[in-house]
This record gives C-alpha cells, structure tokens and sequence, in this order.
C-alpha cells in the first residue's frame, strides 16, 4: 500500500475509532484533500508531522491539527485490523490507488468514498456494465422478466452490477454467474457474511465477482449504508434496470436519486400491475418491455437531454481530480 | 583468564556515529539516569536507537549479552518523554519476557506482561494500556492475536513496534513458528511512521535479507561479531544411547555449577532425568508436554541453583536469561548450527568459562530427518481438506474428522498452514472454517526449498562433528560473521580434551540396566470417538493401567520388537518373553490375576505364540477368548473414529462362558489403543472386570517420540 493510502485509511476509516478519536467524515476529508492540493502537499506528509508543523502547513486550528496527530498515533492498531482482513483476502482500494473504481471518481466527483473494501478481482471495473435493481419480494413473473433480461446482458458480453440484497440483487447475480456471466457487487452490509457461501467464495476466487463495500466487513445491515450504495451502482454501471419498485422502498429512493442526478439511464419495467413503476416512467425513467437489449443503450447525454426540455441542466463542476481528492 | 563479559557493564566502545546531534545528546542524557553517570553506549546501540527514532525499519544481529533490550528501553524512555504511546515488545516465550520484565522495572519503566500466564489480570493490563499508563507490555504472539486483545486494540497507541527473536517470521530461519504468520503480515502493512525494531541472536545472511525484504525499504542494520568468549566446545562422538547416559553420569559432577541438558525430545528429557536423579544427580525435566506452573518453579530453582541440570528441549530456548549458567550438554544433535549457537549461548554469559559439550549419537539424524520430513503437511491432505471446506458454507473439526481417515492432529495442523497461509479463515461461537476469497495454491516450490535447506543445515551441523578446526570458529561462521578467529579454547584449538571420551564399564552397566527398565504405561482410553452428533460417550468400564516394554523400534527391546516382527520367523525372541515376565511379575501378584489372554489376528500367529509363552513363563494360563472378522489392517485406520469403528467392527468373544474376572490382554504393538479398548471393552461386555493390557512397543509416538 502506497504512504497516501496509507494516510487516508489512517485519517478516514472508522477500522480502528477508540474513545473519543473520531475520523474524518467523508466532508472533513474533502475539505481536507482541498487544502492539501492547495498547498502542494500529498496525504502520506501529514504521517510524519507534529502538530505544529500540521498546524503551519494547513494553517488549520489546534484542535484539528491534533485530532490528525491523534488519528496517526492509531496507524500500528489500524493496520493491525487492516491485515486481519487482508488474510481473509480481504483488501482495501483508497482514492490514492490507480484501481479505485474510476466511473465512481468521475461521476461522483468528491463525494465518493475515501476507501472500499473489497473481495476478487479489481480489474472487473473496467467491463461495461449495466445494474440491475429491484425489490426484495418477487414473483414468479417477475424472476423470469429479470432472469430474461440478465442473460440477455450477459450474452453480450456485458457485466451485472447489483447490490447484493436479498430479492431482485440476488438474482440477477445468481442468474449472470450460472449463464458465465460477471458480477460487480456494492454491499451495504457484510461481506464476511457474504463471503460464507461456497457459491460466493469460488465466484469471487475466479474473478467472476466482485464484491465492493465502504462498511467494515463484519458490520451489520444498516439503511444509510444502504442508501449510500445504490448511488456506486448507478455510477459504476453504464445503465441501470429497475425490475420492481415500491414506493419509499430502497429500489425507489435510487432510482428517484438516479432521476436527479443523472449518472447514467434508468430503465424500469412498464408493467400495468406495477403503479410505482409507472410513477418513476412518468418522471423520467426508461419504459422498457422483455425485449430491451443492452444493443441499443442509451447514452448519458441522450438520457440527460430527455430532461433538457424540463429543466435547464446545472453546470457540473467536475473538476480535475488528483488521485487522492 | 578472558576478561569479564557483563550484560550491564557497559564497556567502553568506539564513538558512535553520530547523524542527529540533538537524539543523541537525549539519549546519552537517558542512559546516564538509567545506567550511572559512567555508562557509554556498547558498539552499534546508539546507531540502532537512532535508527529506530528516526522512523527506519531497525534490525539488530547481535550476540546475547550484548544488550539488545537496553536498545529498546531507552527508545522507549525517549518516546516516551515525547509523549508516544505504549512500546509493545512481541516476544515468543514465557522466560524471556519475566527476566526483561524485571529488567525494564529496574529501569522504573512502567511495564507488564500480556500472555497465558495473566489471565485473570488481561482485563486490567489491556485498560492500563488503553488508558495510556504503560510504557512497555511485552506479549506472546498468541496473545496479541487474541481476540481480548485484538478488539482493544483499536484503543491503544502504539508508539514502537519491537519483534523480539525476529529469525521466527523468517519462513527460512532454523525456528520459524507459525504463531508468527499473523506477525508477519502485520509487519509488511504497517505504515512507515511507526518506528519497527527488530531483534535477533541468530540470524545468518538468508535469514537477514528474507528480514530485509519483509521489512521493505530503509532497513537499518546493526550487526557485530558473535563469537562468544566465554564458551569452551567439546565434541564427543558416542553412537550408543546407553554410552551418552553413561558419560554424564560420569562427567557432570565434575563440572562446577549448574547448566542444561538439551535433548531432541520430551521422553529422552523425561528418562535421562530420571536416570540422573535415581544416581543422585539433581535434575528435572523441561519441555512443553510439563505444566506451566511447574515449568515456572522448576525455573525458579534454576535460577536459585538449586538445581544441577534442567534436561530440556528447545522449549527452554530463545533468551533464557540466567547468567551463570556453567555448562550445556547437547545429548543429541540440534537441528542445525544456528540452533547450536543460541543453546550454547545459555551459558557462560557472566562467567569467565563455561562448557558447551556435544554428544551426538546414531539416532540423531533419523530424528533430524523425522523433523524436516513432517514439517509440512502433504499436497495431497491439503489439498483434500482446503477442497472440502471451499466446497461447504462452513465446517467443523468434526465434520473433517468424518470426512477423512486422518489424524485429528494431522487435521490440525494442516488448517493451521491454510490459516497461516489466509486460504482459510476461522469464526469463533461456534468454531466454523471458511475457505476465504485468496485462491489456493500448495507451494511445493518453497516447501522443498525450505527442506532442502534445512538438510543442508543438517549437514552443516553434522560437519561441526568431524572438523578438526576450530569449533568456535566453525559455528560463527556459519552464521555469516566473517570476522571470527580461531578461539584458542576449544578441544580442536587446544588439542586436548575438557573431559574424557572414554568410560568407566561401572556407568555403562548403571546406565544399560535403567534402559532396560523403563517402561511405558498403556494409559487406558476412557471415551468412545466423538459420534454423529459430536458427543463423547463414556467407556462403561475402560481398561486398567497397561504396561509397554518399549518405544517401538527404540535401542534395546524397541529394536528387537522391530526385528522380530518382521524377520519372517514368527517368534518374538526369549529375552522379550522373559522380559515381559519380568514386567509383568508384580501386577500379578499384586492383582491376584491367573489368566492372559491375547489379540487374535487374521495374518499371523505371533501374538498368539508370544502370549502362550509368556503365560508359561509367569505360571498363569493363556486363554482364546477372542476371535476376529476380516478387516482392514487397523494401521490404515489414521482418526479416532476409523480406528475405533473398524476395531469394533472386527473383533468379537467367542466362548464368552470362559471369560475370567481378571485377565491380561496382549498384543504386539500398540499404536492408538483402539485395539486394546475395543477387546477390552468387548471382554467386560462378557462379564471380566479388570482388564489389563499389556504390548511389546508402542508405535504411536504418543509421549513416546515427543518431538519438539
């Protein structure tokens, strides 16, 4: 691991939080990563500064120069965490690193996550992709147009992104894994818990699948994180399939997300039974039948300009990033 | 008379170079409140401390003695003073860690210690630390990755790393110790802040540059001469066991003072040591099969010199630190040179001479080759096994052991090498195995490399027996210190011996009758394997004590049970009938006992034959109690519940109205005691009430090989 690497896990990652030492939020980080672009400095500096010198380089207050110190002086603890992971073949990927996810960097600009843990093989970022979402109560009917569609995906070629929740997550990995398909995972909860299924563990050991997660891997299930995570799968992926959503459900809040800020076109089932997903067509969503291909995706800027009439698009500041802001 | 050699008289060495002014005027300010207003740093401490402040990745080769800890101490002291967190010294074994614990106390650093004998404190010692209030906690591997430990963790400020007896995370040096796996990888990520300092007595250049390489860019070396004055070798050449019990019967009284006896395993320490105290000598065992507690006492006396030999095993290893140790007497080859050169430096450290004598017999290397041969687990094991469980969403060690015809240590430790290794991970409450996301692979590669070198350690070790320089000489420079000189005080240098190589016939005949006395007791099985379910059932009414003549194979009658087994004549010889009477004289009278009965066997009538003569030969009669299906050989059989299984399935009472209520169960060789168990079991199903095993050898290497 590179010294910046290093240094943002040290500053961010909540691995290793004693009592009354608190990482930097993902806010903190960006204001920082800010500062330190301004004054021509790299993360790996702050490990070898006292205080004061903190204080000089950043011009910031006592009071954050100190918690940095005190963050640095848990570095031996946390990679004790870190390589206990790291044996379970575990790993992590910073901003400083090449491999971190790239679409997620230019999409999301600063608000993407300092670090990821991960399991398999990075390198299944790079395919084109398309996510697949939905509720985790399906029908018999609703399987086979998912399972349909997912192998249609995955005969050209083309790998899933999902969140690998119970329901439609589910099975658009099991379904694209059996068909020799690819699989890119963002979980909300744990991957050790994950990582106890045969099925997963050969999938992944293969390079087949690719589990990604910005919570500790022994955490629980958590709204926020889920919440969080829908927003990596609709930047990583170049389109995104809504099988089946429910109002006020996780599925819905992504997509409604996905509708504001445009990370890539959403397709939704336009199924008469199904009132939520015509409510999310009616405010933008890509109706779509069992005969969509991923032949004819639309392009960000196609789908961006269905909105144009509505509402004048905002300039987006992506800036030019550095590897580690 | 060699000057004296003091751990703490600092001698007056050469300036040392000096890179940061400022560190080293504090340093030399410390050093002077913690050792005297004369003390100067020794050759090299001063640069390692610096090295190490500066945040450099700091190795130290030096010899003991030299003061590797005073290196440690006065870091800490100084970062301490800077207000860096607590100084955790990694240290593998128990001794070691009391001696510096009471060195550093001196020292009024504020210190404990975290390992298996703190228990009830843990709690206590990992809130000092979390509160910041120790400024040095040394801690066994094991306990570090504890998962009491591990959770604080994340509350403690480390502020330096120190990995004591460093050459164990080295896959190629003499002792490396799986608990260092864990260690090892910590190392290769912790961040270049954190100041690492590492240590070592016994390191050749393989060993450093693996270090080297595993500690990444920037690593400080300090490394000095090895040769230890004090020490004066000896080596004797004596094949036979008898003639190396008989020589230190002869020859320890005529060294002063007390010392260690090493063997290659923990029964050669448990007979010798009881052979020298039957002759009035005092010593006693030491190894790792010996409680804790009373490994501590026996340490305590040692200490006192109220002892005159510990007869140990490496057990009694890294660091001991006792300074006035006069001599160690190897009774078999160590493993190779380096292990030779740490053992023999247990002595002589703040004397002005001290012993090291080598014995070396015609056992040795098949014992050497036992240790490099099983020192991985096969391809085909691991492989079968880490399949199984890549193959499950969990497994159990019972779900191993139903899955295959292995040992259960066999089981054991080849998760240990895929734990070790990261192919497979374990969940606590309950215990499950898990195959993790790294993809297996069995290193044949380095496996062969690592037993190949270790042979040609072997033979390095070997060579030390037959070379007519200088033994001192040869020893350093097989570890790499190219600077060392004929010592002048060795047997090869002076051309004369310390003590005589030849012997009294009196001690021969002393030694030759203990030999032939000893036997093993069959400890009875008290539980049947573990069944479906993963109970334990009791045996109803087990066994007695049973009685063994021999470790199969073994000098004496372990030999002859070899040779006659397999020399095609069917007939155990008259000396291992009028033996076994012999043994076998007391327990019949005492019990009252009339009858001996035998293991039946499909293949061959040579239990038979022995038990009706032995029978004969005790004036009791032989009785044919039991008979027995086909099956397969039980020596196929490799887990408790194969062998169990396959035993029962086999043996059966076929006149059960001749059954005694006492009877002597023979057999030949006794391996797991299934066989025994089984018989035994089945002849109290019929109505005997004291069952008395009773076997030529034991092939089991339970207690009986002992290796360590």
């Amino acid at each position: 691991m590179s010294k910046d690497a290093q240094a943002i896990l040290i500053l961010c990652s909540n691995l290793c939080v004693g009592e009354g030492i608190k990482p930097l939020k993902p806010s903190e980080w960006k204001m920082l990563a800010r500062t330190l672009v301004e004054k021509e400095m790299v993360p790996g500096d702050l490990l070898d500064m006292s205080k004061d010198e903190i204080t000089k380089a950043l011009e910031c207050d006592d009071e954050f120069a100190e918690r940095i110190v005190d963050l640095v002086g848990r570095s031996a603890s946390l990679f004790f965490e870190v390589s206990k992971y790291e044996n379970m073949g575990i790993s992590l990927v910073t901003r400083a690193d090449k491999a971190y996810p790239v679409r997620l960097k230019n999409k999301l600009g600063e608000s993407c996550p300092p670090y990821f843990f991960y399991a398999g093989d990075l390198k299944l970022l790079k395919k084109r992709s398309v996510g697949f979402v939905g509720s985790r109560d399906m029908t018999a009917g609703d399987i086979d147009f998912e399972t349909k569609l997912v192998k249609e995906t995955v005969r050209r070629k083309y790998a899933i992104v999902s969140g690998g929740a119970r329901g439609a997550d589910m099975i658009s990995e099991e379904v694209a894994l059996s068909s020799g398909g690819r699989v890119i995972e963002y979980l909300a909860d744990s991957m050790i818990r994950k990582l106890r299924k045969s099925e997963v563990v050969k999938a992944v050991q293969k390079g087949k699948l690719l589990l990604l997660s910005v919570v500790n891997p022994d955490a629980g299930f958590n709204v926020g994180n889920a919440m969080n995570r829908n927003k990596y799968i609709y930047a990583q992926a170049e389109a995104v399939v809504a099988i089946k959503s429910i109002k006020q459900g996780g599925t819905w809040s992504g997509v409604k997300e996905n509708l504001k800020n445009k990370y890539c076109p959403v397709y939704c089932w336009n199924n008469a039974k199904y009132s939520d997903n015509l409510a999310l067509i009616k405010e933008g969503a890509i109706a779509i039948d069992g005969e969509w291909s991923v032949k004819d995706l639309m392009t960000d800027e196609e789908f961006r300009s269905r909105f144009e009439t509505k509402e004048k698009l905002e300039d987006n500041d992506v800036k030019q990033m550095t590897l580690f802001s | 008379m060699r000057p004296l050699v003091a751990f703490f008289d600092i001698i007056k060495g050469n300036m040392p170079e000096v890179k940061q002014p400022e560190i080293y005027e504090e340093c030399s300010r410390i050093l002077k409140e913690l050792y005297g207003r004369d003390a100067t740093f020794r050759d090299g401490q001063y640069e390692a401390i610096e090295a190490t402040l500066t945040n450099l990745r700091t190795l130290v080769v030096q010899r003991t003695g030299w003061g590797k800890s005073l290196v440690y101490f006065l870091t800490t002291k100084l970062m301490r003073e800077r207000g860096d967190g607590v100084t955790l010294v990694v240290s593998p074994l128990l001794v070691l860690m009391q001696n510096q614990l009471e060195a550093a106390r001196k020292l009024d650093l504020k210190c404990d210690v975290l390992n298996s004998t703190v228990k009830d404190r843990r709690p206590d010692i990992i809130n000092a630390m979390v509160r910041d209030e120790l400024d040095i906690v040394f801690v066994t591997p094991e306990t570090l990755f504890s998962s009491d430990v591990q959770s604080e963790l994340r509350n403690i400020r480390i502020g330096l790393f120190v990995v004591d007896e460093a050459h164990c995370i080295s896959d190629w040096g003499h002792d490396f110790r799986l608990e260092y796996g864990n260690l090892k990888k910590v190392i290769a990520e912790l961040p270049s802040n954190v100041p690492l300092l590492a240590t070592t007595a016994t390191a050749n250049n393989r060993v450093i540059r693996d270090l080297e390489r595993q500690f990444g860019n920037d690593v400080f070396l300090s490394r000095g001469p090895l040769t230890r004055e004090s020490l004066s070798i000896q080596v004797i050449n004596m094949p036979s066991k008898v003639e190396r019990y008989a020589w230190i019967l002869e020859n320890i009284n005529r060294i002063p003072g007390s010392g260690i006896i090493y063997c290659l395993t923990t029964k050669d320490c448990d007979n010798l040591a009881r052979f020298l105290q039957e002759n009035g000598i005092h010593a006693v065992p030491y190894h790792s099969k010996l409680p804790d507690e009373y490994c501590r006492e026996v340490e305590e006396d040692f200490k006192e010199n109220k002892i005159k030999a510990l007869v140990a095993t490496i057990k009694l290893g890294m660091g001991y630190d006792k300074d006035d140790i006069s001599f160690v007497i190897h009774f078999q080859l160590p493993s190779n040179i380096v292990s030779y050169y740490q053992q023999i430096g247990r002595a002589g450290r703040k004397l002005d001479n001290a012993y090291a004598i080598l014995l070396y017999g015609e056992e040795d290397e098949d014992i050497l080759n036992y240790f490099i041969d099983h020192a991985f687990p096969s391809r085909k094991e691991t492989e079968e096994i880490y399949q199984f469980i890549l193959d499950r969403d969990g497994v159990t060690i019972k779900d191993l052991q139903f899955g295959f015809n292995v040992k259960r240590q066999k089981i054991e430790k080849v998760l240990s090498f895929l734990i070790n290794d990261g192919f497979v991970r374990v969940e606590r409450n309950p215990i499950r195995y898990y195959a993790t996301a790294k993809r297996f692979y069995y290193d044949a590669e380095k496996y062969n490399a690592i037993s190949n070198i270790r042979r040609q350690e072997m033979q390095e070790m070997i060579n030390l027996t037959y070379t007519d320089k200088c033994l001192s000489k040869y020893t350093v420079r097989c570890l790499n210190d190219e600077t060392a000189k004929d010592c002048n005080h060795c047997v090869n240098c002076l051309g004369e011996e310390f003590f005589p190589s030849t012997l009294s016939g009196a001690s021969i005949d002393t030694a030759k009758d203990y030999l032939d006395r000893i036997t093993l007791e069959i400890e009875p099985r008290k539980q049947w394997p573990r069944n479906n379910f993963g109970d334990r059932v009791t045996i109803r009414q087990p066994n007695q004590v049973g009685i063994c003549l021999s470790q199969y194979g073994e000098e004496g009658y372990g030999e002859m049970v070899r040779q006659d087994k397999y020399s095609g004549v069917e007939r155990f010889r008259d000396e291992l009938v009028e033996k076994g009477a012999e043994e076998l004289k007391n327990l019949i009278i005492e019990k009252d006992i009339d009858y001996i009965t035998f293991v039946p066997s499909l293949r061959s009538d040579i239990v038979r034959d022995y038990a009706e003569r032995l029978a004969e030969e005790c004036g009791i009669e032989c009785l044919d109690l039991l008979d027995k299906h086909v099956n397969k050989p039980q020596k196929e059989m490799e887990n408790s519940y194969y062998q169990c299984k396959n035993a029962f399935e086999a043996f059966y009472v076929k006149d059960r109205y001749k059954v005694p209520r006492k009877v002597i169960l023979v057999d030949d060789v006794v391996d797991s005691r299934w066989t025994l168990t089984v018989c035994g079991f089945k002849l109290t199903e019929c109505g005997c009430e004291e069952v008395y095993p009773f076997a030529l050898a034991d092939s089991s290497g339970r207690g009986g090989d002992g290796y360590e």
